[in-house]
């Protein structure tokens, strides 16, 4: 067991004293280091300037590192397309192409639907409109108006049958590759089971289709 | 003195807790940021708008008010009393000679409206006055009830009992009730049921010239009675109008038997039943999809001895003939029954009635006869007709 006793006027002149003498001790250290790098750069810069003057060579490299961009585009859209009047069990097909034209890829894609004006239609989510998105793995064949479209190639569904609104609404199977097109055809369904009570109702629905960047890579 | 040794920040507990977490902070600032500040792009679609038809395809049936009997060579009118202006009143019991909570006069409305619209302008409206006879009074209305026919429901009522609304002895006094607060639907106008309770000064009987229900849904229209239970004694008498329903029972107040025997051997065209369905009331614009027409019929009697009472029938649009169902020989006629107790239904698509105006006028012309013949010796007797009901089916839409 170790006591400690406090310290006397005279230890305390003693311990500064030994602090300063520690101090002076720590400068001076200090002081051999930097001399002794100002000596090794000297040399360095003499050797240096020894072999300069023999031969000469540089180079210069230039790196541009640019971003890239994200963009999704409709260059064909029947969105804007409206049905009227419609009767329960009627069906509403509009294509629509959504091309990655940027440069870099999605990773996913959503779909964000409201409707402004609102009726029935589209807040009765089981008997107002149902909304299906299928893609084509090439452009849809268009009949009509009233358009109905075929595909030619083999369709995959990007959305399965829901209610029609809704925010952030995931889709599957796009193929989401910078400068890429998807064939979408989107389609609302007026359910049979919809009563009276639907008759005479009118809502204007739009769609906006969002997408993330791919993951980040090492470039 | 004291000399306090100066410790680097670094090496100060609570300086070092502070900075972890402020690095924590700042760590997961960064993270997040760069989790959710990626590239993101958007494209917006429509608007595309959506609207529903007016009125919805679907079937609507109906019934004629107006039944004209030609059964003798000359047509006489039997139409419904409450439906029309036309001096043939509906005649009720003995009212008390003050107001009593267990007198009224009940009508049930037929059922054609299409469902889900709104109404406006709804009114009932009746015309009635005492029935006279010594020591008659006035007729007077008290109370009106507006109420759901299917259950009972009261759903407001029209009170008068401060100052009853009284004819003037036999003469008739019109009263057109706004009932638009309580029949806001066609669904309720289909579904309605208007009790009236009254007295009369005398305690004599009233005469109803007509009691009606109209109003709008992109048209006007007129609703009929189905049926009425006259309790003005006290004690309720229910009939149906006749042709209102496919009842089989053949019970007096739900058949309609024509007033003489149908010829023998041949249709005459100056001896049948017309039914005029004049009050389909479908709207302007409205796509008719399809007319259906069903009659349901039997024999007053067996005609016997291989005799069998045949028909065919016309459709008219006013005066001019749309089309003709079946001949007027036993081989092509529309249909023969020779029973007096199994009901033949005879019920025929009339394709050419596709216009709403054609629809809003239609009126049947439905020509008898007993084949090969009758009366006389071993022949088969003569007999009447017996209608069960005569419905007429409309299926339409509205853009």
């Amino acid at each position: 067991m170790t006591s400690v006793n406090p310290p006397t006027r005279d230890g305390l002149a003693a311990a500064g004293a030994d602090n300063k003498a520690i101090m002076r001790r720590a400068s001076f250290r200090a002081r051999k280091i930097l001399l002794s790098l100002a000596a090794l750069g000297a040399a360095a810069s003499i050797a240096g300037l020894g072999t300069f003057a023999t031969f000469t060579s540089s180079t210069s490299t230039s790196n541009t590192i640019a971003s890239g961009t994200l963009s999704l585009t409709a260059p064909f859209s029947r969105l804007g397309t409206g049905a009227s009047p419609i009767a329960p069990g009627d069906t509403m097909q509009r294509a629509l192409d959504l091309s990655y034209s940027g440069t870099i890829s999605f990773a996913s894609a959503t779909l964000t639907t409201s409707a402004s004006p609102s009726s029935l239609l589209d807040t009765d989510g089981t008997n107002g409109l149902q909304i299906a998105i299928d893609k084509c793995s090439q452009a849809w064949t268009e009949a009509g108006p009233p358009y109905t479209y075929t595909c030619g190639g083999s369709i995959s569904t990007v959305l399965a049958t829901r209610a029609l609104i809704g925010s952030a609404i995931a889709l599957s199977n796009l193929t989401l590759t910078a400068g890429s097109t998807d064939h979408l055809r989107v389609t609302l369904t007026f359910p049979s089971g919809a009563d009276n009570t639907f008759q005479n109702k009118s809502s204007t629905v739009s769609y906006t289709f969002s997408g993330s960047q791919r993951a980040a890579t090492d470039q | 003195m004291r000399i306090r040794s100066r410790r680097p920040w670094c090496e100060r507990p609570s300086l070092r807790r502070g900075a972890a977490v402020l690095g924590s902070a700042l760590a997961a600032f960064v993270v997040t940021s760069l989790a959710v500040a990626g590239f993101t792009a958007s494209r917006t679609g429509g608007p595309m708008s959506v609207t529903t038809k007016r009125i919805f395809s679907g079937p609507r049936s109906t019934y004629p008010g107006d039944l004209r009997d030609a059964s003798s060579g000359a047509a006489a009118n039997k139409t419904d009393q409450l439906d029309y202006d036309d001096a043939t009143p509906a005649v009720t019991g003995a009212w008390a000679s003050a107001f009593s909570a267990s007198r009224f006069y009940q009508i049930d409305f037929n059922s054609p409206r299409p469902g889900g619209l709104p109404t406006s302008s709804v009114n009932f409206n009746i015309k009635y006055a005492s029935k006279g006879g010594g020591g008659s009074g006035n007729a007077c209305i008290y109370k009106i009830e507006v109420r759901r026919a299917s259950n009972d429901s009261l759903l407001g009522t029209l009170d008068h009992s401060a100052s009853p609304l009284c004819s003037t002895g036999t003469t008739y006094r019109v009263v057109n009730e706004d009932i638009s607060a309580y029949v806001t639907s066609t669904d309720i106008a289909n579904d309605l049921r208007i009790k009236v309770f009254g007295y009369e000064t005398g305690a004599k009987a009233w005469n109803i010239e007509y009691a009606t229900v109209t109003g709008t849904s992109y048209s006007s229209w007129t609703l009929f009675e189905a049926t009425v239970t006259d309790q003005s004694t006290g004690a309720a008498t229910t009939t149906t109008w006749a042709l209102a329903n496919a009842e089989g029972t053949g019970a007096g107040a739900t058949i309609y038997t024509d007033t003489n025997n149908w010829p023998s051997a041949n249709p005459s065209t100056s001896r049948y039943l017309q039914f005029t369905f004049d009050h389909a009331d479908l709207p302007a614009g409205a796509v008719v999809q399809s007319v259906t027409l069903k009659n349901v019929w039997r024999d007053s009697a067996a005609p016997g001895n291989g005799g069998t009472l045949c028909n065919y029938f016309d459709v008219y649009n006013g005066a001019t003939l749309v089309e003709s169902h079946g001949g007027n020989t036993q081989a092509t006629a529309l249909s023969c029954n020779n029973s007096a107790t199994t009901w033949q239904t005879d019920t025929v698509n009339l394709t050419n009635v596709d216009t709403v105006a054609e629809a809003n006028s239609m009126t049947i012309k439905v020509y008898y006869w007993i084949a090969p013949l009758c009366g006389g010796g071993q022949n088969p007797s003569c007999v009447k007709s017996v209608t069960d009901q005569m419905q007429a089916t409309f299926t339409y839409y509205l853009d």
